[in-house]
């Protein structure tokens, strides 16, 4: 879309502007400052809200906000004249009646302080509205932010990207008091309201009303000072200030100051699969706080609770240190030397007595592309062995087989733009405001605002079903059912994309051949879905001239995962939707490096960018590159290396960055597998449960410590760089991998990740002109990347990724879930919740997110507590056939009937789910089924406390409207329009830095 | 073969090793900054002989009583009139031209010093003398200049009193 050129003068000065672009826009876009608080920031998603009225112009003899006035070819734009400065002046005048300037002793004095750097643009010197305290204290009751109602200038864009971004819905002002403020729901303390504590509004505040309270009296030089001597000194500096340039300066001087102290480097979060980057502020080691950038192109300035605040295991007591050596009974403390020496000798031990293949090696989707590169380099270079894997197995390989069946990319056909230019959004299986929360701020900003349609498929009715124009339950497991039904009822309505499948897809007839049995009427018996419901979804994608479908866990962690995953790629092939802007299938990868960790390699078929082990010119490359024979057969997988050590052919393993102990399903099975072996290499950041069963324990550096990238689900490379120093004597991954390949003489010599990326460059084609130069600040490449550097943000807009550039319908069949049989008679489904991450190694050391959720509970429907007599915070055990766990209850109509949530977060053997999964897997990628078991539930205590606390954002009363509602404002009896008041009160002061 | 086990042996010397191992990297640090160090210990020296430390060390441990004090101090409408005061005196002195500053400021040295003379004449003059000393071309100069001066300030305080 090429956007028409206007031409405008501004002061004089001719410029060219876009079509529909703000005078404010057009004039920052030529690098011409206006003054505008609340239309500073018009490129953090929030909307033009004119709250602020600091950024009056003259516009053809009128004066008029350069917010919200569209360019016109012509247009005469003054900013400089006696009557625009009193309006601006004006604006700014009646801003300072709500904010006390006290600069140098504010911790937001940091030199980006917009409403501070406003007032000195406009050279202020004086107060005209005399500043007057509201009757409101501070609120200090959430965990990692404050409000303080007297700083606050009261513009709004707090509530704006609350209601209208992350769309939570929880902050409003209220206009109709006589002071008004920012509320929390309907005014309660922040803590006990629905806020999410995602920061939008804290990073958005252009002031310091909203702040982290990691900041507070540690990011200035006086801000410490005792209340007792900070007051009276406020006051003075009001008393005898010669004018406000003199505490400008001073305030200049110490912000100044500041930035010999503060580092504020950039990283990417280890979240979830989104790839939110973002500035980490740092004092040593002390983390002030995290500040998202309009620029960050996945997240722009959102976050989740996580990502903003959750950082504090970085500094944990609990962290790794040293290396540990088991001896009997018992860990000793030992020097890097003496583990990788013990390492090397064990492995290499087991090498030259079993036989490559008894080792077996599995890589972090946590860690770096370029730590997953030198884990599959060193299994295949090194120990001749193809036994690598890693914990996509666990979530998302079945969405990848499926997309490679159909597509031939195992990845999102777009980015999140795409998603939020859809007009039909289908989500199936998945919870992303939970598991991928900024992602899903696209989505309910583009559902509430921009009149995309939503359609959720999921047993519970989750964040995102609350919202949906439709949110079918389906029966567990039967997605692919209706799924090929509405497929088939499309076609059957002649609705299928002809043109389409005739020039751009293989397989039709095949495919159409394998529909018969998927009738409204099967489907129907199957699903537990009516027939006008699956008819509806029909017609709401006929409608539709670009839909997106998103999946994850609730399609794949099923024996038939890949088959269903497929389904939904047939359903898009059916009805065109690949190819162009806001379409395509988005399978949402679950962890930071889901993705990276299989794009580079840690495969047992596949070396970096998806390229076959056993194909002979492929894996020539590689031996020729690496100078070595390499194995041609593909290797074993997680739940393939598992079961071998119970068979005894595997002896060894090497294990980094997973908490296989607790996140793989069957954990009973797993664990006595753990005992079997012979020897075993645990890599992490903390004594994990894995790591108990470890014979060497080697401590890892997390991502703040280390430099590299991370691949997120929009295939979207981002390099994090290193905040800190790793902790006591822990190392980045990639540095251990490199001491221990040395150890074993492979003569390794990368000085730096950006090393290891130029060598996996040239290797694999999808990765050529992946570059550390070409990922500077917020750059970023969606691979596949050319030589040149030109990356692939929307796939398959000419052909899709197979030799004939045609796309392959692929028919497939339901497979039945299993059934634990006679008297399990609760489906327990499972997943996330937002503030913890995975078992919470991580999360559960924030004090202020275990504040809020200090353990996981089990959810139950109001039919099935009347029924068994249950209530919010009664004890119950569920036994499953493979084991038991322990658990209160929170009564919610999330879930429906006979089916049971459990989160599954939580460090705590008797609370884990996976004590109650089993070891059945998707029958074409072995990922386990965890979303396929039946329980019984026992009663161990009626009463007791509700798992769910206060400060739970569940508890909460969100308050939904549209924007902060400026109108309200306006019609403020107490409300003089500025034009209004300049026409009234005339010309009297031209000179903005006069005293009076 | 190995069962899940939680017990870490920290080798729990430690704070005694870490001690060890912290003074060994000063004394590195103070060997290689011997000069600095050993100056920075004679103007330590110098502070103590002096009793400067003291009066600082009281000033120190006392810093949040005395912080309270004197802001208090501060606070108060006199010593606001004298910062203001202050501020004001300096906005003056700023906007008067140097040259003309100094012309005027010389006047008035001679002036002081032929009043002092004057007066240690202790001979009175009468009122002939006065009108007599009217036609002192200097006396005029000095006259209109200072006739000039309230006309200014005269314009001053009517505009002033217009604005208030």
């Amino acid at each position: 879309m090429v956007m028409k050129k206007v031409t405008i003068s501004i002061n004089g000065q001719e410029i060219e502007a876009t079509e529909g672009q703000s005078i404010f826009e057009a004039a920052r876009d030529n690098d011409i400052y206006m003054p505008g608080i609340c239309a500073s920031q018009p490129d953090l998603g929030v909307g033009v809200i004119q709250t602020c009225d600091t950024c009056f112009v003259d516009v053809n003899g009128k004066l008029e906000r350069s917010c919200s006035t569209t360019v016109e070819q012509g247009m005469k734009v003054t900013d400089n004249s006696d009557k625009v400065k009193e309006a601006q002046l004006e604006g700014m005048s009646r801003i300072l009646e709500n904010h006390e300037l006290y600069c140098t002793v504010c911790d937001n004095n940091n030199g980006d302080c917009v409403v501070h750097n406003t007032a000195e643009h406009l050279q202020v010197n004086h107060q005209k509205y005399p500043f007057t305290p509201k009757p409101y204290t501070a609120d200090n009751t959430h965990p990692f932010y404050r409000y303080e109602p007297d700083q606050c200038i009261l513009c709004g864009l707090c509530v704006e990207a609350c209601q209208d971004l992350q769309v939570s819905e929880v902050l409003t002002i209220d206009w109709e008091r006589k002071e008004p403020r920012v509320i929390w729901d309907n005014d309660v303390p922040i803590d006990q309201s629905s806020c999410v504590s995602c920061g939008h509004c804290v990073s958005v505040c252009p002031c310091n009303a909203l702040m982290e309270k990691s900041m507070l009296g540690e990011a200035g030089y006086l801000t410490k000072m005792p209340k007792n001597i900070l007051e009276p000194m406020i006051d003075v500096t009001k008393e005898v200030e010669p004018g406000y340039s003199g505490i400008f300066a001073i305030s200049n001087v110490e912000a100044a100051m500041r930035e010999s102290r503060i580092d504020k480097t950039k990283t990417v979060c280890t979240y979830c699969g989104v790839g939110c980057s973002f500035e980490v502020w740092t004092k040593g080691r002390e983390i002030l706080k995290v500040q998202p950038h309009p620029e960050a192109p996945a997240n722009g300035i959102s976050t989740c609770v996580k990502g903003k605040f959750g950082w504090d295991f970085v500094n944990s007591e609990e962290r790794l240190k040293t290396p540990l050596i088991r001896k009997g009974d018992k860990f000793v403390e030992a020097t890097w030397d003496e583990a990788l020496s013990l390492v090397a000798e064990k492995l290499q031990g087991i090498k030259q007595e079993n036989g490559s293949d008894a080792l077996g090696f599995i890589a972090s989707s946590k860690c770096t592309n370029e730590e997953n590169y030198l884990m599959q380099k060193m299994a295949r270079q090194i120990f001749q062995t193809n036994n690598i894997d890693n914990c996509s197995r666990y979530c998302q390989t079945p969405a990848s087989a499926g997309l490679m069946r159909t597509v031939g990319i195992g990845g999102d056909s777009g980015t999140i733009e795409d998603i939020a230019a859809a007009e039909l959004i289908i989500v199936v299986g998945a919870n992303p405001e939970e598991s991928h929360p900024v992602l899903a701020t696209r989505i309910k900003r583009a559902h509430k605002l921009h009149n995309q349609k939503l359609v959720v498929a999921d047993l519970r009715k989750n964040g995102l079903a609350e919202r949906a124009d439709l949110h079918l339950h389906p029966k567990p497991g039967t997605d692919l059912v209706w799924i090929t039904a509405v497929a088939k009822y499309m076609i059957d309505q002649g609705w299928e994309a002809k043109e389409f499948l005739s020039e751009r897809v293989n397989n039709v007839e095949e495919y159409m051949a394998s529909l018969d049995k998927f009738t409204l009427e099967y489907a129907e018996s199957v699903t537990g879905l009516t027939q006008d419901t699956m008819k509806k979804v029909a017609e709401m994608i006929h409608e539709s001239t670009a839909t997106c479908i998103l999946w994850a866990m609730g399609v794949t962690q099923h024996m038939g995962g890949t088959d269903t995953s497929t389904s939904i790629a047939n359903l898009l092939l059916v009805t065109g939707n690949f190819g162009k802007r806001g379409t395509g299938a988005y399978p949402l990868r679950g962890h930071n490096n889901v993705q990276g960790a299989s794009d580079f390699g840690t495969m047992p078929n596949f070396f970096p960018g998806y390229e076959a082990v056993d194909d002979d010119t492929i894996r020539s490359r590689y031996e020729k590159a690496w100078e070595t024979q390499l194995p041609k057969e593909p290797g074993l997988n997680n739940h393939e290396i598992v079961a071998a050590i119970h068979k005894g052919s595997v002896k060894g393993v090497y294990l980094f960055g997973e908490e296989m102990g607790l996140v793989d399903s069957n954990i009973n099975y797993v664990h006595e597998a753990f005992e079997k072996l012979d020897f075993f290499v645990v890599q992490d950041i903390f004594f994990s449960k894995t790591a108990q069963y470890a014979d060497v324990v080697l401590p890892a550096a997390p991502s703040l410590e280390k430099e590299g990238t991370f691949t997120n689900t929009e295939r979207r490379i981002q390099k994090l760089n290193k905040v800190m120093e790793p902790l006591g004597d822990s190392k980045p991954d990639w540095e251990i991998f490199q001491e221990l390949a040395n150890k074993l003489g492979a003569d390794w010599n990368y000085q730096s990740p950006g090393e290891i990326m130029v060598e996996a460059a040239s290797l694999a084609p999808a990765f050529a002109g992946v570059d550390y130069q070409r990922l500077e600040g917020w750059d970023s490449l969606v691979w596949p990347v050319d030589k040149d550097g030109q990356d692939h943000p929307l796939l398959y807009e000419k052909e899709f990724a197979f030799p004939d550039g045609k796309a392959k319908l692929f028919p497939v069949d339901w497979t039945p879930p299993y059934e634990a049989g006679e008297g399990y008679n609760l489906h327990l489904n499972n997943g996330r919740i937002l503030e913890h991450f995975h078992e919470g190694n991580m999360t559960y050391q924030s004090d202020g997110i275990s504040h809020k959720v200090p353990n996981p509970w089990l959810e139950v429907s109001p039919e099935l507590a009347r029924e068994r007599n249950i209530e919010t915070g009664a004890l119950v055990r569920l036994t499953s056939p493979y084991g038991k766990v322990k658990l209160r209850v929170w009564v919610t109509d999330q879930v429906k009937g006979n089916e049971l949530y459990l989160p599954m977060n939580t460090r705590k053997e008797i609370e884990a789910v996976n004590k109650l999964t089993s070891s059945y897997h998707d029958k074409d990628t072995h990922t386990p089924n965890y979303k396929e078991m039946q329980v019984k539930m026992e009663l161990l205590e009626a009463k007791g406390e509700s798992p769910i606390v206060v400060g739970n954002f569940r508890l909460g009363n969100p308050q939904p409207q549209v924007g902060v509602r400026v109108s309200e404002k306006w019609g403020r009896k107490d409300f003089t329009p500025i034009p209004e008041l300049i026409e009234k009160e005339g010309l009297f002061d031209g000179q903005s830095d006069t005293a009076n | 073969m190995a069962k899940a086990i939680q017990q870490i042996d920290i080798q729990q010397a430690t704070a005694e090793e870490q001690q060890h191992k912290d003074i060994a990297a000063l004394m590195t640090q103070i060997a290689d900054n011997k000069q600095s160090i050993s100056s920075m210990l004679e103007i330590i020296e110098q502070l103590e002989a002096t009793g400067a430390l003291d009066i600082m060390k009281g000033f120190l441990s006392a810093r949040e009583k005395i912080g309270t004090i004197a802001v208090e101090q501060i606070n108060q409408p006199n010593i606001h009139h004298t910062i203001k005061n202050t501020f004001y005196a300096l906005g003056f002195v700023g906007h008067v031209e140097p040259e003309k500053l100094r012309t005027m400021l010389e006047s008035v040295q001679h002036g002081i010093e032929s009043a002092s003379s004057h007066a240690e004449k202790t001979e009175k003059t009468n009122l002939w003398g006065l009108m007599k000393s009217l036609r002192d071309p200097h006396v005029v100069t000095a006259l209109s200049t200072m006739v000039s001066f309230l006309n200014g300030m005269g314009k001053e305080l009517e505009e002033k009193g217009d604005s208030h």
